[in-house]
């Protein structure tokens, strides 16, 4: 009786261990990251919130700050764990994809620098994806590039802040000072 | 009767007509101008006010849940399109400045509030983005602002909060200032001096830089 007491402790001793192991795998400090994550993302531990599983592969759950949209893309930089910055990262969307900001499922080119968005590193390769609205979809996921500056070469023209009304009011004011001198000798000398 | 003392004053009977048309021409033009300089800031001031309005109205869109896929999507466009209503609203509360943003920073745009500086960053996609107004309009009052001060920008997405950094007099033909930058940063420009006769020969340069814990 006591002995089946005993083994019924260790199997079930043994059960819990087998479902709690994954769980402590599936933890941004023991992840496996592949050497071609580490490489493309050397932070990727530091700006890791979770592990997740999706469609039977694990992936880090990222989060950071938008800083920049373009034409099926955005340009984030994640949080790291004592609350800097990462570099600034490039994701590329397709145009029909959304994201989901404040309940609602969102265009890219729809979004604004400063919205806080949350993507999936895959830890054993190289790609990155933006989590989409629906998550019953598949993760779009891209290559992950490496932070480069993104910064347009271009150099705008100074505008024209200059505005005519100035002069026009005082071109008015002379003329009418003047109107007003040539009729007051006028009627000086009629009277 | 009347025209005999103007004929001894002048001399010629020609040279007082002359000078009755020129007296006629000045009353006529100055008026024309000065009613010119009434009409714009009439307008500056009710087109103003009536784009901030319609700019609040634009934030709360009407119910779209019956509407086609087709006419939602024209809506948005609409939205978006270079209209009289503005993109967003300039706000510098420690100047208390409340303006209206343009699309473009054509006179039109100028007179009735702030106008984006084409080739430069848009508040939602980031960059530089950069306002011009006119120094002797709603822009006169950056004269008083000071390093530290907040700039808001409410677009019908987010509210954007930037921190002023810089504030710099460069020559009209120096636009190093407007160029892109890889955070978020804002830069109004107008003219300098703020109190000119004429095309003024340097611009003001008001610089900020994203203030990340804004939210919504």
């Amino acid at each position: 009786m006591r002995r089946s007491i005993y083994l019924s402790i260790i199997g079930v001793t043994a059960l819990l261990g087998g479902v709690a192991a994954p769980a402590l795998a599936a933890d941004c400090a023991n992840a496996q990251f592949s050497d071609a994550v580490l490489a493309r993302f050397p932070n990727i531990r530091a700006v890791c919130t979770a592990i997740v599983e999706k469609e039977g592969q694990q992936y880090a759950v990222v989060k950071g700050d938008l800083v920049r949209t373009g034409s099926n893309a955005v340009y984030m930089k994640f949080t790291l764990a004592d609350g800097t910055k990462s570099d600034t990262r490039k994701i590329e969307t397709k145009p029909e994809f959304r994201v989901k900001i404040n309940g609602t499922p969102t265009r890219v080119r729809d979004l604004a620098v400063g919205q806080e968005l949350t993507a999936y590193v895959k830890v054993s390769d190289p790609v990155i994806a933006l989590e989409p609205a629906d998550e019953t979809v598949a993760l779009d996921l891209t290559p992950i590039e490496p932070a480069a500056p993104m910064v347009a070469q271009t150099e705008p023209e100074m505008p024209r802040t200059a505005s005519a009304l100035p002069t026009l009011v005082g071109l008015g004011g002379i003329l009418l000072a003047f109107a007003g001198m040539l009729t007051f000798f006028r009627l000086r000398r009629e009277s | 009767m009347g025209h005999i003392p103007i004929r001894r004053f002048h001399g010629t009977r020609g040279f007082a007509r002359a000078l009755r048309w020129s007296e006629a021409f000045c009353w006529i033009a100055g008026a024309l101008l000065c009613s010119l300089f009434a009409l714009a800031q009439a307008d500056s001031a009710l087109g103003s006010t009536r784009a901030l309005k319609d700019f609040a109205e634009s934030l709360t869109p009407p119910d779209q849940t019956l509407w086609s896929a087709g006419r939602v999507r024209d809506y948005q466009v609409a939205l978006n399109a270079p209209t009289g209503t503005p993109i967003a609203v300039l706000k510098v509360p420690a100047l208390k400045l409340e303006v209206p943003v343009f699309e473009t920073d054509d006179e039109i745009s100028l007179n009735r509030g702030a106008g984006l500086i084409a080739g430069m960053g848009r508040p939602d996609q980031g960059g530089n983005v950069g306002i011009a107004g006119h120094r002797d309009g709603f822009f006169r009052v950056l004269k008083d602002i000071k390093v530290g001060d907040l700039i808001e920008i409410r677009t019908r997405i987010k509210l954007h909060r930037y921190r002023v950094t810089s504030i710099d007099i460069v020559d009209e033909t120096d636009s190093r200032r407007l160029v892109d930058t890889e955070l978020p940063s804002v830069t109004l420009v107008t003219c300098y001096p703020f109190y000119y006769l004429g095309n003024a020969p340097q611009r003001y340069i008001v610089a900020g830089t994203y203030e990340w814990s804004s939210e919504s």
